[in-house]
């Protein structure tokens, strides 16, 4: 389908660059303007005829940090037209097509007025991958290409989506729109999920994966909206039905044993909406409430198949070959929102929300396992799941906001919640051509309670005309407790996953940014926010741990023009992020804070040399320095690189119709080859621009 | 290669001079062809104020009086760039164009107007594995309401579910699961950094940390009964090829497959 839709916009490009050529010409829109009622009032076309991407190094990466493809592009960068028809029609376009690249836009939308309106859109990009895995010193990379031929693979999914709306707007009845939507993905993309590599008697997972997709969602809605003795009335209905089928490969990097999984997950969703709102009192009262109904049924059918080098199927030592397996699930859900705002004074608003929600949700599914070699089709054991919970949620929150103080605006909130889950799990094994397997078996009853807590203080001064600060204080704290009604006793062996009592997270965040405006040569701005997460678990039957994730952001920002053609702007940040568990302190699997600091420049430069004549230029510059070499406790995983982007482009206005763009722009990039498996690159890029315009 | 490690030490030295600098007052004039570079001003325009934007765009006017970004607006009297035209620019010539096509700045198609406050955002944006707004091909409202009530995706008395936002594109993470991964009842943002990041698939942290935070427990190396000192040496949890259904699995209440 998305082929045909692909098609159709290449066909609506190429009509759309003919009527250009052939009604666009200064000529046939002055003709077109003097035909009484059909004017042609803007048309503008941007040519892309020729970009070339010159990438010495690691491909795979570049395309994946900066979205493009390598080689050669063309197509169409820009191209937008409004037409005025007869009896108030009015018809606009717009879109792009850059060919090679897979990326695509176009939007048509006619107009009648305020009594309908159709719109048509459709959407592709490609989102590429890195192929690499990880890097384990000294072990060698284990890029996909590596593991021989007929395994490398191409890795981008092609991402898109067609719209369709079309509403009406009859006087006295209600206005009326239907929509239909089509999204998709299809392509190969990498996974984290990486395989074994093992080196004498060392084991590290850093082999690269790969997942097929092929998905698409088609969506159907109406929607009314009406005033109903004041009240705007709207009601929605809408129906989505996806559908996917994946394939995910793994092969180990030694002993070549390769893992496939054929996953086809498929659902339907409807969904049922009703809103009212109102304002009162000339504007001071607002009153608004809103119910939703949506039911989610899915299903999915998963094999899990082992290979050797050959593709011969195997069972191997812990087996995964699994047969048929199937699930399902019926997810419920019931929400009540209202909310009243005030508005007593000009300088004064008090608003309050509440929620309420209840959920029911179902599950079930079959994992037949065989673990006969080679494998027979026949499931030795079946694991059966059975899941059930059903809950409720309550929502409040209050909000107030003060301009009385001049140059002032103060603002604080409280938000609160409170949940209760009923879960039920069970899990049995059922006996194939083996007997059942004890260690599967399991059940138990969870209810669990939460409470959470938010409260935000913030505001914005400007105590003179040059001089804006905005702040904001944010502090939440979550509790959850989890109370174990039913539960079959874990065996010194067998884990059981509810093994958690109870957690608390709190939440500290602090954001304040200062702007000077109106300074000679410079317009500075500086921002910092602060992220303070504590996390505390407790165990069943263990004292209570304590982690923490604590992060800073500085970020500067500048504009200047020091002379009248010459513009300047630049900025630097700097994120620090720390992760710290008491993991750091064991002697066994040590596990070291991690560290995700980054530093980032941007500048970029404007230099008009004529009113016809600018150069524009940028560069980035980010420096990562993560690496922790912690060889001997794990994988080293902390980014340590550098990425330099520089571009220039020269924009020179040949006349009223056509603008010339030539661009130049390089790409670099370098990592720390002990910590990234990934190559650097170098990449220069040549491009070319014209916008031609009519009208 | 050459390194350019040096440019990080041009970094504290750069910001002390451009605060030096800027101590000197600038004439508004000159300061308005600047701006006019960027994107929040519109050449020979003049704001209008949220009144006259009222005429034609009601439903967005009362809409906004309710909004987050509505709690940092000031008076107009001042600061003329208020309410619509703080993100538009000024709407002038929209007016007295009609409406007309290109008269207005419209977010949706440029970021830049958010990036002026957001400037932390911008900075995300620029790392490798991010979201591609800076590439055109997403925007900001795809994910955010910035005339809503909430410009957040969600909060505790959303009429929407915690996850909507995400899941409108990523359909294959929403499940519901037989087994589900109870991290994602609070949000996907919990393992994952949305705007952009330095690590692949946006995560917050790349190694075990990431699941330590929630999974450390006082007898570590042991996480549940099982003890995981060879384990967790060899990569990371959903990455060593154990965990690998971190989002939910409908067959393994581990969460392997």
């Amino acid at each position: 389908m998305h082929s045909l839709a692909r098609s159709m916009v290449l066909l609506m490009y190429m009509g759309s660059v003919l009527l250009v050529f052939i009604f666009g010409s200064p000529a046939s829109i002055q003709a077109a303007n003097q035909a009484e009622g059909n004017h042609a009032l803007n048309i503008s076309v941007t040519p892309e005829p020729a970009q070339f991407i010159f990438v010495n190094g690691d491909a795979d990466r570049f395309q994946a940090h900066h979205w493009m493809q390598e080689g050669y592009t063309g197509g169409v960068k820009n191209f937008s037209s409004e037409y005025k028809l007869k009896d108030g029609i009015k018809v606009e376009t717009e879109g792009h097509a850059l060919i090679d690249q897979n990326d695509y836009e176009a939007l048509v939308s006619v107009k009648k007025g305020d009594l309908l309106y159709l719109d048509f859109s459709y959407d592709e990009f490609r989102k590429y991958f890195d192929s690499s895995g990880g890097t384990y010193y000294p072990f060698g990379s284990m890029a996909l290409g590596q593991f021989g031929n007929g395994y490398k693979r191409e890795l981008f999914v092609d991402i898109g989506k067609m719209e369709v709306e079309f509403g009406i707007k009859p006087e006295h009845l209600p206005e009326l729109i239907f929509a239909y939507e089509r999204h998709f993905k299809n392509g190969t993309k990498s996974r984290l999920t990486w395989t074994s590599v093992v080196v004498g008697s060392t084991t590290r997972n850093i082999g690269p994966v790969f997942q097929e997709v092929d998905e698409t969602v088609d969506s159907f809605s109406i929607k009314a909206k009406k005033d109903i003795g004041g009240f705007q009335a709207a009601a929605e209905q809408a129906f989505e039905f996806f559908g996917a089928e994946t394939m995910r490969e793994e092969r180990s990097g030694t002993t070549n044993k390769i893992r496939r999984q054929t996953q086809n997950p498929r659902s339907f969703m409807a969904a049922s909406v009703f809103e009212v709102e109102r304002w009162f009192w000339k504007e001071r009262v607002h009153f608004s409430s809103g119910y939703r109904f949506s039911h989610l049924n899915n299903d999915e059918f998963e094999r899990l198949a082992e290979f050797d080098i050959n593709y011969n199927p195997r069972s191997f030592a812990n087996p995964k070959n699994k047969i048929n397996a199937i699930a399902e699930n019926d997810l419920d859900i019931h929400t009540w929102v209202a909310s009243f705002l005030g508005i007593p004074w000009e300088w004064l608003s008090a608003s309050t929300r509440f929620k309420a929600e209840a959920f029911r949700h179902k599950g079930h599914s079959f994992y037949p396992g065989d673990t006969t070699d080679p494998p027979d089709n026949v499931a030795n054991t079946t694991e059966v799941g059975d899941t059930k919970s059903k809950g409720g949620r309550f929502g409040e929150s209050v909000s107030l906001r003060f301009t009385k103080i001049p140059r002032t605006a103060l603002y604080t909130e409280l938000e609160f919640e409170q949940a209760r889950l009923n879960m039920r799990e069970d899990q049995a094994s059922l006996a194939g051509q083996s007997a059942s397997n004890a260690n599967e078996v399991f059940g138990r009853d969870t209810l669990t309670d939460v409470l959470k807590g938010i409260w935000s203080l913030g505001g914005r001064v400007q105590p003179v005309s040059f001089i804006d600060i905005t702040s904001q204080v944010r502090y939440r704290n979550d509790g959850t407790n989890y109370d174990d009604r039913r539960e079959t006793a874990p065996g010194a062996t067998t884990a059981r996953s509810a093994f958690f009592d109870g957690q608390h997270r709190d939440v500290s965040e602090l954001m304040t940014r200062v702007s000077l405006k109106h300074f000679r040569l410079l317009e500075p701005s500086f921002r910092y926010q602060l992220q303070d997460v504590k996390y505390a678990t407790r165990f069943e039957g263990q004292p209570i741990v304590k982690t923490s994730s604590i992060s800073h952001i500085y970020t500067f920002d500048v504009t200047s023009q020091p002379l009248d053609e010459l513009l300047l702007t630049g900025s630097f940040s700097r994120q620090t992020s720390a992760t710290r568990t008491p993991a750091q302190l064991s002697a066994t699997a040590n596990t070291p804070t991690f560290n995700a600091d980054v530093d980032s420049w941007l500048f970029s430069g404007s230099y008009s040399f004529s009113e016809k004549l600018v150069a524009n230029s940028a560069v980035v510059y980010s420096f990562s320095d993560n690496f922790n070499d912690f060889t001997n406790a794990g994988l080293p995983l902390g980014v340590d690189d550098q990425r330099l982007d520089l571009t220039a482009s020269l924009r020179w206005t040949v006349n009223d119709r056509l603008t010339l763009e030539p661009k130049y722009a390089y790409y670099r990039y370098q990592a720390n080859s002990n910590a990234d498996a990934g190559g650097d690159y170098d990449v220069h890029l040549l491009l070319v621009e014209a916008t031609v315009a009519w009208g | 290669m050459p390194s350019f490690k040096y440019f990080h030490f041009f970094s504290i030295p750069s910001i002390l001079i451009l605060f030096f600098l800027s101590s000197c007052r600038y004439d508004v004039e000159t300061v308005r062809r600047a701006l006019e570079a960027q994107t929040i001003t519109i050449t020979g325009a003049e704001y209008v104020g949220m009144e006259t934007c009222a005429a034609c765009h009601e439903k967005q006017y009362l809409e906004f009086k309710r909004s987050t970004h509505a709690r940092i607006a000031l008076p107009e009297k001042y600061s003329k760039a208020q309410g619509c035209e703080s993100c538009h620019g000024p709407g002038s010539i929209h007016v007295e164009k009609e409406g007309a096509k290109g008269t207005i700045i419209n977010p949706k198609k440029d970021p830049s107007t958010c990036f002026a406050c957001h400037l932390d955002k911008k900075a995300e944006f620029q790392l490798p594995y991010h979201h591609p707004v800076k590439e055109g091909k997403m925007s900001c409202s795809d994910c955010h309401n910035p005339h809503g009530e909430e410009v957040k995706p969600w909060t505790s008395t959303s009429l929407k579910d915690i996850n909507e936002a995400c899941f409108k594109c990523h359909k294959e993470q929403r499940g519901p699961f037989v087994w589900e991964h109870e991290a994602l009842r609070e949000g996907c943002t919990t393992c994952h950094k949305v705007h952009g990041s330095i690590h692949d698939k946006m995560l917050l942290v790349r190694d075990n940390n990431l699941c330590l935070r929630c999974h450390t427990q006082a007898d570590f190396p042991n996480i549940g009964k099982q003890s995981h000192a060879t384990r967790l040496p060899q990569g990371t949890c959903f990455s060593a090829g154990c965990h690998t259904a971190v989002h939910g699995s409908n067959f393994d209440d581990h969460l392997r497959y």
